[in-house]
């Protein structure tokens, strides 16, 4: 596709410059780390095109890029592996990025993104999958931050459990997930949700909805054990008239790490179902 | 990361000033080794602990206490870690540059010159001159030191004139000084209390992050590399932990063909690392790279995310039985924490390693 082929050219102008350092036996690791979107906040830094973006640094050091334009680094976030992308749709995105005025950015700091977790986990000696929606809670004066658990899905968690909340609620708050949870694929979480005294302080309070509710009570009971998260998918729903979806693409390729791999064209109303419908948020 | 002072032959002391140990950093004489200007953090009984002059902020360096012959710290306090419960001597007295000759003779002097070849000092008023050559060790009013001979041969001197030391130290009214305490507590403040940094502290600190976490992969190479000594395997797992906020961190393992992710604690991950059963192991660590920047918690602390990737190979009998490339993610956490120096309580923040996701990604 049309992306893929830009890439690919830019990439081919880039190692004819470099072929001697090509013959180095780690070149190709270095330069598929470089390009390689390592984190989601890199992902944002490169989709905003900031200064601090390490591939622009990368290609500042290895190449004397110093110029680079948000248009091609936005570009270079698509999985470029998937098929079946609405050629319409993303160049429409992409105009819109890079005409608008003022242009759209994303905000590590905005509440409209979220980290949907599919997790495993044991329920009474039985392997179960669950899906958690993470977000991040943010003190307006401080910008101090930690991530929160806004809801929970799973085909074990009856929808119909009276709202009797078997948890202490003296737990100490200051029990969080940083902000860089995300570093680490949300590993805290395995420690984390085995603190049954705590439970409370992962939880968004507002959306103790009766799952959560049966949830929290498993953990707090050891009915349930946390094991572990398989895959995280980010929803990012900060730029007008767009949702899209971040998956983490582990390949020996430059098109590696976070890519944006769903794309879909919203209204306003549109976008209140899928907080309700698939980020099951109240 | 020895910053290595040339140890000098008595001739050429004489010959090329500034003499060992003018430089304002503590110094470790080693057994068999040059100096080392370095900033002692502990003396223990196994181990004498130390960070680079340059980069306080960073990791903790260890070396044996019984490979050192002689320990002078920038105040003037020495301290001769081969003699058993050997504590700190003050060294340095307010009133009075101590020359130690090799007669063990200490000098208590009130001026102090060197001329060519001769020491110029002056003991109650009166002018007397002493050869180099007859001389041991120089310890200005300052706290600074000058070595005339080998470290094994000042060392040895210093053992012999301990009586005399202490008996100028009281006369110059010095107090004999105690082992520095390290004690150390991370403070927990709630994000009300939460300090500001300025983007310079904070660009620092991201940096000295990139530094620990480049010193943890050269930690796992003397780990994993089949031909280092086993002793000097344990120190480097014994300083590579020190690198994290604390020793029950945790590295989780995921493998793209495999489902389960498997969770260690940082020491269990190392030593499973040290007992890899290959004949050889080349471990090259692709240097480090902060890619999330330090934001503020809800804690009181700053968290950020350092990426480095891992080339690993495991050779049998000289053949690759094993290869991979991991991706390591890990956290990093800026804390505060409280200092006992020298009984004087200080609050300081440092950069320490948190949490690691390894993912092993590709099989070459």
């Amino acid at each position: 596709m049309m992306i893929g082929k830009y890439v690919s050219l830019c990439f081919s102008l880039l190692l004819l410059s470099r072929i001697s350092v090509a013959q180095d036996i780690l070149f190709p690791y270095q330069e598929n780390f470089a390009w390689q979107v390592k984190q989601i906040d890199e992902f944002m830094d490169r989709f905003n095109n900031s200064d601090y973006t390490p591939i622009r640094r990368y290609l500042r050091d290895e190449y004397d890029m110093d110029e680079v334009s948000r248009l091609d680094l936005v570009r270079s976030l698509f999985n470029m592996e998937k098929q079946d992308w609405n050629q319409k749709d993303v160049i429409q995105f992409l105009g819109q990025i890079n005409d608008s005025l003022p242009p759209p950015y994303l905000d590590f700091y905005d509440r409209d993104w979220f980290a949907e977790l599919d997790c495993t986990g044991k329920y009474q000696n039985q392997q179960v999958d669950f899906i958690l929606v993470l977000s991040l809670q943010v003190d307006e004066k401080t910008k101090a931050s930690r991530w929160i658990i806004n809801s929970v899905q799973g085909d074990f968690l009856p929808n119909d459990t009276t709202m009797t909340f078997g948890v202490d609620s003296t737990y100490d708050a200051s029990k969080t997930l940083n902000p860089a949870s995300f570093g680490t694929d949300f590993m805290a979480l395995v420690d984390a949700l085995k603190d049954t005294a705590n439970l409370e302080s992962y939880v968004v309070p507002q959306n103790i909805n009766r799952p959560m509710v049966a949830f929290l009570n498993q953990l707090h009971q050891r009915e349930l054990i946390f094991k572990q998260v398989d895959h995280i998918t980010y929803h990012f729903l900060q730029i007008d008239n767009w949702i899209f979806q971040v998956q983490d693409f582990h390949r020996q390729s430059t098109n590696s790490g976070w890519l944006i791999n769903s794309l879909i064209a919203v209204n306003e109303e549109e976008k209140n179902k899928y907080r309700r419908r698939v980020l099951h948020l109240h | 990361m020895k910053k290595k002072l040339p140890l000098l032959t008595t001739s050429l002391l004489i010959l090329a000033m500034p003499l060992i140990g003018q430089d304002r950093s503590d110094v470790i004489y080693p057994l068999d080794d040059d100096p080392i200007a370095c900033i002692i953090t502990e003396v223990t009984e196994q181990v004498i602990r130390y960070k680079h002059p340059e980069n306080q902020q960073g990791p903790d360096y260890i070396t044996r206490r019984d490979k050192a012959l002689l320990i002078f710290k920038e105040n003037g306090d020495y301290l001769l870690p081969q003699k058993e419960s050997a504590d700190w001597v003050s060294g340095a007295s307010e009133t009075n540059h101590k020359i130690i000759t090799k007669s063990d003779e200490v000098l208590a002097a009130e001026f102090l010159e060197v001329e060519g070849v001769n020491i110029k000092y002056q003991i109650n008023q009166q002018t007397n001159e002493l050869p180099t050559e007859e001389v041991l060790l120089v310890i200005y009013k300052d706290g600074r030191h000058e070595l005339y001979d080998s470290p094994d041969k000042v060392a040895n001197g210093l053992s012999q004139v301990g009586a005399q030391m202490s008996e100028v130290a009281s006369n110059g009214g010095q107090a004999a000084v105690s082992e520095p305490s390290t004690a150390e507590s991370l403070i927990n403040e709630p994000a009300d209390d939460m300090i500001d940094l300025t983007e310079e502290q904070k660009a620092h600190f991201e940096e000295m992050a990139e530094v620990k976490a480049n010193d943890f992969g050269k930690y796992l190479r003397i780990i994993s590399n089949k031909k280092e000594d086993e002793e000097d395997k344990l120190y480097a797992i014994e300083a590579a932990v020190k690198l994290f906020i604390d020793d029950s961190v945790k590295i989780t393992v995921s493998s793209v063909n495999r489902e389960e992710k498997r969770q260690f604690i940082v020491p269990e991950y190392l030593d499973r690392l040290r007992m890899l059963p290959y004949d050889k192991v080349e471990l090259i660590w692709m240097r480090a790279q902060l890619v999330s920047r330090l934001r503020p918690g809800q804690d009181g602390k700053y968290y950020g995310v350092i990426a480095a990737q891992q080339l690993f190979r495991g050779y049998i009998d000289n053949k690759i039985q094993y290869q991979d490339v991991t991706d390591k993610n890990i956290e990093v956490v800026l804390a505060r924490y409280e200092v006992f120096d020298e009984g004087v309580k200080k609050q300081k923040w440092d950069v320490f390693l948190s949490d690691i996701g390894v993912q092993q990604t590709r099989e070459k």
